[in-house]
């Protein structure tokens, strides 16, 4: 167990309104969400006032917002950034990816490249996490809306998918169900909850997703092509009311997860430390706890199990995302209404 | 205890609308969550799950236990007594002053408690039904029927005892 003494925890901008994600860009400035639908530029240490866009389509009644931010594998070349966010009304809604170009500090070229279908008229699960792959696609992750969650069984529908397109929002012609009949061409993975962590294996180019599990049963999951995670077939968690959702914690021909939290610590964002400044850490997953107020530390054992460690509850806030930057170091959003970046840092590290 | 309860419409010492009170509760309660376990199962078949008899039983006590006793939020039972609670007086009062009988009254009054709760509790959350079971019309008939059928019970018992 790492003890507070053992890290230095640095805040690098506070006053954010409800952030949701961080990127980092080349020159050392960092880009961060916020759920209204704001873009904004930290450089230097200090937020720059002017954001460099505002998505006027987000939705962000309940759960929804602006919800990720990455950069183009190629941004030195194309300056393309991608977001993802819940966009149009409480009555039709759905999780929805755009692209643009960074010039000057602001998004230029805006154009929405992926929307799930169908709309849904909840204001809660839409994933909303992305994730560029090793091949150059860019995975999203997408919610069941709760009140739908038998589509995330439904392959004609996106409810409940990881999916997998282009860097256009074209569907790539290997995703595992392009020749299916009635299927989505877009879906990689399905039977997922609400999956609001994502991330890609630089070494290995193995897709990790942390999905909220409903009252128990969060989940970190290997996400595999045309594998079905299970929701709501089986889950190790019951319903807030304290009802059954299933009678099942595992079905043939589903996948278990890789871990699961129960009771609930509510999994965000997902990071794996590759040549991090810990490295003890080395290969380790980091997931961001909002109910749980803390980073989890996750080992994958060669047997098969898995080694957990709670981290930085000191810091006493909801962690809405965990990243670790190109310095190393490990970036936590709190998600606040006056919310922050932190920078982790090991106390007598290598830096 | 009021005592200005006549004694014709006392037992054990109470006024026999509260004797009557816990059995209405406690059927809109079974029903309603035998009828939960119901449309979930139902969700779960049409997406292919198969159940053994023992997988519906288990279900079913689950749903008893956990909506009483284990919910995050608020019981599931104790928002059907105090629904019943609200309902049934505004059902006594409007037997009161209209023609209206009580095995019609007690019955509607408890089927519109469980629908208005049901509908109010799905736009505080974000427009989700937070008992699954409820989420299309056939789910939210059941909770209903469950909620006349304590009605009746009411009606039945205060009725039998007035007798």
């Amino acid at each position: 167990m790492a003890a507070p003494g053992d890290y230095r925890v640095d805040t690098l901008v506070s006053g954010l309104t409800q952030p949701m994600s961080v990127a980092f860009l080349p020159g050392g400035d960092l880009l961060v969400t916020e759920k209204r639908g704001a873009l904004r530029l930290i450089r230097n240490g200090r937020l720059i006032p002017q954001p460099v866009a505002v998505i006027d389509d987000v939705f962000d009644g309940a759960q929804g917002g602006l919800t990720d931010v990455v950069l183009h594998p190629k941004f030195g070349d194309n300056q393309l950034v991608y977001l993802a966010f819940s966009g149009g009304t409480a009555k039709a809604n759905s999780t929805r990816v755009a692209r643009g170009r960074l010039v000057d500090d602001r998004l230029r070229d805006f154009e929405e490249i992926f929307r799930a279908r169908p709309e849904k008229d909840t204001g809660v699960h839409f994933g909303g996490r992305l994730a560029f792959r090793q091949d150059g696609t860019l995975s999203v992750t997408v919610g069941d809306g709760a009140q739908y969650r038998e589509k995330a069984q439904d392959l004609s529908s996106l409810l409940g998918s990881v999916i997998r397109i282009n860097e256009d929002g074209s569907i790539p012609a290997d995703n595992p169900f392009v020749s299916r009949d009635n299927a989505r061409d877009a879906i990689w993975s399905y039977g997922h909850r609400n999956p609001q962590g994502l991330v890609v294996d630089s070494k290995t180019g193995k897709v990790y997703a942390t999905e909220h599990g409903p009252r128990g049963g969060d989940e970190l999951n290997l996400i595999e092509p045309g594998n079905n995670y299970g929701w709501p077939l089986a889950t190790h968690g019951v319903d807030y009311t304290g009802a059954a959702i299933t009678p099942f914690t595992e079905y043939p021909g589903t996948v278990q997860p890789l871990t699961h939290w129960t009771p609930s610590l509510a999994p965000s964002g997902l990071a794996l430390c590759r040549r991090c400044l810990w490295p003890a850490w080395e290969g380790d997953l980091f997931a961001g706890m909002l109910m749980g107020a803390q980073v989890q530390r996750v080992r994958l054992l060669p047997t098969g199990g898995v080694e957990r460690e709670a981290l930085f509850e000191d810091v006493g806030e909801r962690i809405r995302d965990v990243r670790f930057g190109p310095d190393g170091a490990l970036y936590l959003v709190t998600d606040n209404v006056e919310g922050r970046v932190l920078r982790i840092t090991p106390v007598g590290g290598q830096e | 205890m009021p005592s200005s309860w006549p004694a014709s419409r006392r037992a054990f010492g109470l006024p026999r609308p509260v004797l009557a009170f816990a059995p209405a509760v406690a059927t809109t309660y079974v029903v309603a969550s035998l009828f939960q376990t119901a449309f979930v199962l139902a969700g779960l078949y049409s997406i292919g799950a198969r159940f053994s008899p023992m997988d519906v039983l288990r279900t079913a006590l689950h749903d008893l236990y956990g909506l009483a006793f284990h919910g995050m939020f608020v019981s599931y039972l104790l928002l059907v007594a105090l629904g019943f609670a609200v309902a049934l007086p505004v059902a006594g009062a409007i037997k009161h002053w209209t023609p209206l009988k009580g095995t019609i009254i007690y019955p509607l009054a408890g089927a519109a408690m469980m629908g208005a709760m049901l509908i109010i509790a799905k736009t505080v959350f974000f427009g989700i039904s937070l008992y699954a079971g409820t989420r299309g019309m056939g789910g939210l008939a059941g909770q209903m029927l469950a909620g006349a059928l304590g009605g009746f019970v009411f009606g039945q018992l205060v009725k039998a005892r007035k007798q």
